[in-house]
């Protein structure tokens, strides 16, 4: 009977890819719920290895050499500088980090999902920061509509469920935020896909694809991201349990390095 | 847990005025609020930006010389709650722009209403036009 | 019956207070834009006290701080605020020290005391606000926990937003937020100072479908000999029109650039520092 058991579990397991249970927080598992605290594990801050970055366009080639980076570079054409003071990365300056880097970058891993009935909140410790996935059935905007609207740090952002991939849809972008802490160009027209799965109860997994014919020759795509959920009690300091209870990690001029004064 | 009342109200709606933004940014002092000027001219830069939006045109002087005029507005937030977007206005356009000049010369001011080629007044500073002086 | 009567009389009042404001301002009725409302209505109207949701906006009619009778303040008080050069108070705002030029950010209750749009979202454990400007949020927590103490303060530091509980005392949400980073400054136009032993108790009233009313009181005495208790700020609900810019519906619709981002800030000052150059001779 148990051999019965067990041969009738592995046959639902692969058909449905998702181990039923319960998360560290003792919360029953859904994958079509994602919401909770995570932490960011394993990978760097690049949007991929260096090995799977694409070919850039001329227009590309000329907006990356532009950029002056911290980080090891990935790309002879960037150039890469010590001194904070001789960066010109944004960021240094408190600039948004904006859209994909804010979730690609490791420096603060803590965000939260939050699932409401229209839309999905990512609340990032980091800056502090909403991003909105609207899942009330609107479509992606269109050109005309993204030039109407202009640029958002953030873009505008738009879910559907696939299965139990959850695929995210953002444009109209800030060409002014790097895609990531490298120092690589994505233009206003570009367009981001994320795919998002809930691999067991407490592992979030992305991937990510960048579609931006003006900067890159092909789509972009990424490795895949992981995060693990965090116990409550990892986000409680001293009875104070929620996302900002690690620090709150807003870039603040007045609080000096990193910022740098351009 | 949710309580449900029913009240008999008289409820007086109150507008919502265009309200300054955040970013008080003073800027009334620059500028002559005592002159207005008129100028006609072609958009040739629309910056729709916080903490304020400018928008620039140039101007053909009677001697055919052309002077680019920027004016600053009111910041994105006050102008998109008007109904107002970085397209309204568009490089190569006709406009005339009534507008309070800086105080030292500059061609720069702070303006007060835009007015299309068809007549329309647009993004003026009157309450509810969406473009505040703050 | 007898508290259903006291609130009408209550509401009608607060209404007929507002009646002033909303006369003050009939001239505008001719400049009525998209998204903007105008009238009046005699109805019988359902609506949840305690169901805050919705995007809304203080129309406090410019008095952005606490209240208008601000205590006396005590000499470390007044110390902090003469050093505070508002931008009304210099020709030239670029020399003004308030920190929102440089975007540092402006904390609670600064963001909240102007008049831009708020986002109630009433989760199971806590009320969420979103602000538009920054675009950025605070929690209101509805877990039964306390604020937290100083010495809890002295572990999990200071922030710009405070530490935020809350809970319901029949129609009224009362909320009380310590733990703020003394750098902020409560208002725009003047810079009253706040310090991190202060306490904020915000109490949040909703009067009928689309008016919520607030109350500030700052209990600080390191600045105030007193408590400052402020006046009743209505919040109106905003139509969705108002929220929707080419069929993108939503509280960052249409304001794209409501993160203060230095770049822009430092072009801005850049580009308007001819202005006060000397006059050409």
């Amino acid at each position: 009977m148990r051999n019965l058991l067990a041969a009738a579990l592995a046959l639902i397991f692969p058909l449905t890819g998702f181990a039923q249970g319960v998360d560290i927080n003792g919360k029953k598992s859904n994958p079509h719920d994602l919401s909770g605290i995570w932490m960011r594990s394993g990978g760097d801050s690049g949007f991929s290895p260096a090995k799977d970055i694409p070919a850039l366009t001329p227009a590309g080639q000329a907006k990356l050499k532009t950029a002056a980076i911290l980080a090891p570079s990935r790309n002879p054409l960037v150039k890469q500088v010590s001194n904070p003071a001789e960066s010109n990365d944004l960021a240094l300056g408190c600039n948004p980090k904006g859209f994909p880097r804010l979730l690609l970058d490791t420096t603060h891993d803590y965000h939260e999902v939050i699932m409401l009935p229209n839309r999905i909140v990512q609340l990032w410790q980091e800056e502090r920061r909403p991003r909105e996935i609207w899942l009330d059935g609107r479509g992606v905007p269109s050109a005309e509509i993204i030039d109407n609207l202009g640029p958002a740090w953030y873009g505008h952002a738009v879910g559907v469920w696939q299965g139990d991939t959850l695929l995210v849809t953002t444009v109209g972008l800030d060409e002014r935020a790097w895609v990531d802490s490298f120092g690589f160009p994505k233009s206003f027209n570009a367009r981001v896909e994320e795919r998002y799965k809930l691999v067991d109860p407490n592992t979030l997994q992305v991937t990510l694809t960048l579609i931006d014919p003006e900067m890159y020759a092909k789509p972009w795509v990424s490795d895949v991201k992981t995060w693990k959920k965090v116990a409550r009690k990892d986000i409680t300091r001293r009875g104070w349990y929620g996302l900002f209870s690690q620090g709150e990690a807003i870039c603040a001029p007045e609080n000096g390095k990193p910022f740098v004064k351009r | 847990m949710k309580n449900t009342q029913t009240f008999f109200l008289i409820v007086v709606a109150v507008l919502i005025t265009a309200a300054p933004l955040s970013a008080h940014h003073g800027r009334g002092a620059a500028f002559d609020m005592t002159k207005q000027i008129s100028l006609k001219g072609t958009v040739s830069e629309v910056l729709w930006r916080n903490p304020h939006v400018r928008i620039s045109i140039d101007v053909k002087g009677e001697d055919g010389k052309v002077t680019t005029w920027s004016f600053e507005n009111s910041g994105t937030t006050n102008l998109a709650q008007a109904g107002y977007s970085r397209n309204t206005l568009r490089v190569g356009q006709e406009v005339t722009a009534v507008f309070n000049p800086g105080r030292n010369g500059t061609p720069v001011g702070v303006i007060i209403k835009f007015i299309t080629s068809d007549g329309k007044e647009i993004m003026s500073r009157v309450p509810g036009g969406g473009n505040p002086l703050d | 019956m007898r508290v259903g009567l006291v609130w009408t009389v209550f509401l009608s009042l607060i209404a007929l207070a507002m009646a002033g404001t909303s006369l003050a301002q009939k001239e505008q009725k001719e400049q009525k834009q998209p998204g903007f409302e105008a009238g009046i209505e005699t109805a019988a109207i359902k609506f949840d006290v305690h169901d805050l949701s919705g995007i809304w906006r203080s129309v406090a009619g410019g008095l952005e701080t606490i209240g208008p009778n601000v205590p006396s303040m005590t000499p470390a008080g007044m110390a902090k605020l003469r050093e505070r050069i508002s931008a009304d108070r210099v020709e030239n705002p670029a020399l003004s020290n308030d920190p929102q030029f440089k975007c540092n950010p402006q904390g609670f209750p600064r963001l909240w005391l102007d008049q831009e749009l708020i986002e109630n979202v009433h989760l199971e454990d806590r009320l969420l606000q979103i602000s538009q400007w920054e675009q950025t949020v605070r929690e209101i927590w509805m877990d039964g926990r306390k604020v937290p103490t100083p010495e809890d303060i002295a572990e999990l530091g200071p922030s710009f937003y405070g530490y935020s509980v809350g809970r319901w005392e029949r129609y009224t949400l009362i909320v009380d937020t310590v733990g703020l980073d003394d750098r902020n400054w409560i208002d725009d136009d003047y810079g009253y100072p706040v310090s991190s032993e202060a306490r904020i108790e915000e109490r949040y009233r909703r009067l009928g479908p689309d008016v919520i009313s607030l109350q500030y009181t700052l209990y600080d005495p390191k600045n105030y000999t007193a408590p400052w208790v402020g006046d009743i700020k209505p919040w109106r609900r905003t139509p969705r029109a108002m929220n929707t810019h080419f069929g993108w519906f939503g509280l960052f619709s249409g304001v794209t650039e409501a993160i203060c981002a230095p770049a822009n800030e430092e072009e801005y000052h850049q580009r308007n520092a001819p202005l006060y150059a000397p006059k050409e001779k």
